[in-house]
């Protein structure tokens, strides 16, 4: 739809009949459309933002209207496919690398400061290669971390999933010993030292690590990785770091992965995962702390929710509402390939519900 | 693209935008108002406010803006460009433009010199300005040529036979070589200021004299085998950037070198500081000075500045697509409809009757009262400003009236003591009592510009945005109504004075002192009795008091030169506009600082200028540091 079209659909939803609230209004959507929201990936072939913000308040009732806009224009948080980009072009070298430096300077008493002598020190170019990079979701984009480390990954030391076969480990393995020995670390065992788990997005911290009341044991990603890691000899037991490196993520989760899996790796006797966040997401920004009563009546009002999207992998979460999303987390948040079901259903709902989301999510379960 | 911009926002003086967009844009209106002599050999010194177009002025006598007005000159839209070029003898049919214009900003480079005293640190000056015209001038050169690579420069030959000889310059073969000279040369100056050790005078680069100018004057260029370039045209642009040395050297040493090819110099007029609250006339035979602010104030310039914006904007308006419509004006209602304020009206006619109410027995004034009567009957503007009008006479007459017959005076009395200052007093204060729009109207909006393109641009966005919301609500009537450009002028208006701290050294004692003379205007103004019809914009210091201002002994003490620096910087950006009053048998002689035209319509003061109350040094003084709070009405704003 051309954008003066979606312009007057959208005056029109809204009933604006002064020359005031347009100009306060649409210039600042339509710039933030061009830059970031008409790029959201799961909107339909020549489907726009506006007409789409236009569509969507239209389901609501005219009083509503306003109070629903307030939404998009004071609290969306939306992070684009650019963004995350970027964040991942920093991660190597601003993250990664720093670990690595610090781990070389406490190993070896050399002042932290003191950077070329520790960037020339052969345990750094051992613990670079001993390092293991692994996807924990096809969002983890380890494709672009890999090229953002101009050459000192190598492909045998980044995998894009956490599930390892025999095979794949084993390669990875020779490759390793191999690239020992060129570089001269003989090692008749080798093994990694540093694993880094990458993501982009937690919303609750539930799909990486819980704990299962009723069967008493540690549910999750990070309980299986452990598991697994241990199993096949990848990782020396004495000697090894877990890092867990989410691109984006809550307050809410970093909370919640930090107290059980230290929790996990106590009662297991693993290393403790060490978890960095590139861009956190505080708890100032859930919807659930606004002091906005009208968003507040617009979020439990029941009409504006279809809790058909509740099924067993919600239930995990422990809420069976969906208003609020995912583990109740009230996220305003929007991911520029897809919305996490931890934002507020107006925000994720799909589009063959009614009401639909102004982002419809696709699931990675088949939910429905 | 989703994003529309706003096509009043762009600016078409900067280099961002293509020389074929810039064309496309530019206004010849500016043309006819240059000097015939603005091309004669000499220094030529242009000075305004920002926006009044210097910089768009200078642009377009680059090689690439001519080449561009040129290669469009059979396209409909640019016809009265290139014909204006023509007559100029700038251009000419059959030939590609010979005119070689070389552009020169002080914007950068030149203030970071040492600051030291000394003819070295002068030489230094002179030998980086020397460098950049001959950089600048081989450029240009190139892009007149319609050279695409700069080793095409190597086919340029340059014959020294007429050049003086000059010791900073050296005799290269051909325009590339002494191109990478002039590279080379610029890039020694910086890298000796560049250098921790104190540089010797040996090394560093030094000229006697600005040899740029003499060679670009007497030089010739050969290409294929015929001489090039004939014409030539000097333009430094933003001379208010260097250092006050600096500026004070290169115009003395330009005029005192009487150069035989035109040198514009560009300029704000904040570089004149304080000078500019006395600034004598310094025209000569080799310096001449051109205020483009100035430039459409003389009778027939308002008229030409209207007709100057309407090109200006109409160019725009063709450059989008959100508005369907052919020109600016044609979007912007200029009459008013009486059903569109009915209410107002109504009230209006209603406050009348209060108002007379006391008269209504009096005898004198029967006659009028009764003419009145016939016109409350009519609900429309016309009647009610009839109304306005005999209100203000009846409180003129009860307040001057002394003992004496109590003769009742007729309507013929009543016609002739009307005027046409009246009838505008009496429209403002409709405007100001029942929030009937005053301000709108193209005319109206040209003079709210106060003769400047930036600001005329800006107060066309702000319609401009009115435009693109009807466009988006659907409106029935796509235009403006006078009822919204009031309001959307008022609010552009009202962005401006907000801005004011932002933009100046003093922005804040500016702003205050701005506020103050709106204040003390509006009273003035909105006296029941309008005795300075159709208001009061400005105020005056005498001579007397000017003297005591602008005093070397400095006998108003520290405030006072601040006073002196807020009103030169005030001049200088056009938030007051000076204008001399002359003596008479009664008074002195003296210049009259008038509110810039759009803070009026913030202050809710009529657009005309004229009215002006004369003021002492200490009340601007006390104003400047404590706000003035009109007694008659609190305004929102101040």
């Amino acid at each position: 739809m051309r954008d003066q079209n979606a312009a007057k659909m959208l005056a029109k939803v809204m009933g604006w009949e002064d020359l005031e609230a347009v100009p306060q209004v649409l210039p600042t959507l339509q710039l933030l459309a061009d830059f970031k929201y008409d790029h959201y990936q799961r909107f339909g072939p020549g489907r726009r933002f506006i007409e789409s913000l236009a569509l969507w308040l239209h389901q609501f009732e005219p009083q509503d209207r306003s109070t629903a806009l307030r939404l998009v224009l004071d609290h969306l948080v939306f992070i684009s496919d650019a963004e995350l980009s970027h964040l991942v072009r920093t991660a190597y070298r601003d993250w990664i690398v720093q670990e690595r430096m610090r781990l070389v300077s406490e190993e070896h008493e050399i002042p932290s400061f003191k950077v070329q002598e520790i960037a020339r020190h052969r345990r750094f170019e051992q613990l670079r290669l001993t390092s293991l990079y692994l996807g924990l979701s096809d969002g983890a984009r380890t494709n672009e971390l890999r090229r953002a480390s101009d050459g000192e990954i190598g492909n045998e030391q980044i995998w894009q999933a956490y599930e390892l076969g025999d095979e794949k480990a084993g390669d990875m393995l020779d490759e390793l010993a191999a690239s020992l020995q060129k570089a001269g670390f003989p090692s008749d065992a080798p093994h990694f030292n540093l694993i880094w788990l990458l993501d982009d997005f937690s919303g609750s911290g539930n799909t990486y690590i819980r704990y299962d009341g009723a069967s008493r044991r540690f549910k999750g990603k990070l309980p299986k990785i452990y598991q697994r890691l241990h199993q096949r000899g990848m990782v020396d037991p004495s000697h090894y770091e877990v890092f867990l490196m989410l691109y984006t993520a809550t307050r809410q989760a970093i909370d919640h992965i930090e107290y059980w899996s230290e929790r996990f790796t106590t009662d297991h006797g693993f290393k403790p995962l060490q978890v960095r966040i590139l861009c956190p997401i505080e708890s100032e920004v859930s919807l659930s702390r606004s002091s906005d009563t009208e968003l507040q009546a617009l979020l439990a009002n029941p009409a504006y929710c279809n809790n058909s999207v509740v099924d067993k992998n919600f239930l995990v979460g422990g809420t069976d509402d969906a208003g609020l999303g995912f583990a109740g987390c009230a996220l305003p948040v929007v991911l520029g390939h897809n919305t996490p079901n931890n934002s507020v259903f107006l925000l994720w709902g799909p589009e063959q519900f009614k009401p639909h989301g102004l982002f419809p999510r696709v699931s990675r379960h088949r939910e429905f | 693209m989703a994003y529309n911009t706003n096509p009043f926002l762009e600016r078409m003086s900067e280099r961002t935008t293509s020389d074929m967009e810039f064309v496309r844009l530019f206004s010849p209106k500016i043309l006819e108002k240059l000097d015939e002599d603005a091309f004669d050999g000499a220094v030529h010194m242009f000075r305004s406010a920002p926006g009044a177009g210097k910089t768009t002025l200078l642009r377009a006598f680059t090689p690439s803006a001519l080449r561009a007005f040129w290669n469009s000159r059979n396209r409909p839209e640019l016809s009265e460009s290139f014909q204006k070029l023509l007559n100029r003898g700038l251009l000419t049919e059959d030939d590609s433009p010979q005119l070689l214009g070389v552009f020169l900003s002080c914007a950068s480079g030149f203030a970071d010199l040492p600051s030291s005293e000394g003819l070295q640190q002068e030489g230094l000056f002179r030998a980086l300005l020397d460098c950049r015209i001959v950089l600048r001038t081989l450029r240009s050169l190139g892009a007149l040529l319609g050279l695409s690579a700069p080793e095409q420069l190597a086919e340029i030959s340059l014959d020294y036979a007429t050049v003086p000889r000059l010791q900073g310059i050296p005799e290269r073969r051909n325009a590339l070589e002494l191109a990478t000279w002039a590279e080379e040369h610029e890039q020694r100056v910086y890298a000796q200021l560049d250098s921790f050790i104190e540089p010797t005078s040996a090394t560093l680069p030094s000229h006697l004299r600005f040899e740029g100018v003499l060679w670009l004057q007497s030089i010739q260029f050969l290409y294929e085998g015929r001489v090039v370039a004939g014409q030539r045209l000097l333009m430094v642009d933003d001379m208010h950037k260097l250092r006050r040395r600096q500026r004070a050297l290169l115009i003395d040493d330009l005029t005192v070198m009487r150069p035989s090819i035109p040198v514009w110099l560009a300029e704000r007029t904040v570089a004149l500081g304080t000078e500019l609250l006395s600034q004598g006339v310094r025209e000569g035979r080799d310096l001449r000075e051109y205020n483009l602010d100035r430039m459409w104030s003389d009778p027939k310039g308002a008229n030409q500045f209207v007709s100057y914006a309407q090109n200006i904007l109409d160019r725009r308006m063709k450059n989008q697509d959100a508005v369907p419509a052919g020109s600016f004006t044609q979007c912007l209602r200029d009459k008013l409809v009486s059903s569109e304020v009915r209410s107002q009206v109504a009230d209006g006619i209603q406050r009348f009757r209060n108002e007379v109410e006391r008269h209504q027995s009096n005898l004198r004034y029967a006659q009028w009262l009764a003419r009145a009567d016939q016109y409350t009957v009519d609900q429309n503007l016309e009647s009610l400003l009839e109304l306005y009008v005999t209100r203000i006479l009846l409180v003129r007459d009860a307040s001057k009236r002394q003992l004496s017959l109590d003769l009742t005076l007729t309507e013929e009395e009543l016609e002739d003591r009307d005027s046409s200052q009246l009838r505008g007093a009496a429209e403002l204060f409709m405007h100001e009592e029942l929030g009937i729009p005053y301000y709108f109207g193209f005319e109206r909006l040209c003079v709210m510009a106060t003769n400047n393109v930036e600001e005329l641009l800006a107060l066309a966005a702000a319609l401009y945005v009115g435009l693109q919301t009807k466009q988006v609500l659907r409106k029935s009537e796509p235009i403006l109504s006078p009822l919204e450009q009031d309001k959307l002028l008022r609010e552009a208006a009202g962005r401006k004075r907000e801005f004011i701290p932002k933009s100046h050294t003093e922005g804040t004692r500016a702003q205050r002192l701005l506020d103050s003379i709106g204040a003390f205007c509006y009273e003035q103004t909105f006296a029941p009795n309008a005795p300075y019809a159709p208001g009061v914009t400005g105020v005056r210091l005498s001579r007397s008091e000017l003297t005591k201002l602008t005093a070397p002994s400095n006998p108003l003490g520290p405030n006072g030169i601040i006073l002196q620096r807020v009103l030169a910087e005030c001049a200088a950006e056009n938030l007051l506009v000076q204008r001399e009053s002359q003596a008479t048998g009664s008074r002195d002689s003296g210049t009259v600082f008038y509110l810039n035209r759009s803070l009026c319509a913030h202050y809710g003061l009529p657009l005309q200028m004229g009215g002006w109350r004369d003021v002492s040094v200490g009340e601007l003084m006390k104003w400047m540091e404590r706000r003035l709070t009109p007694i008659r009405k609190s305004q929102e704003a101040i």
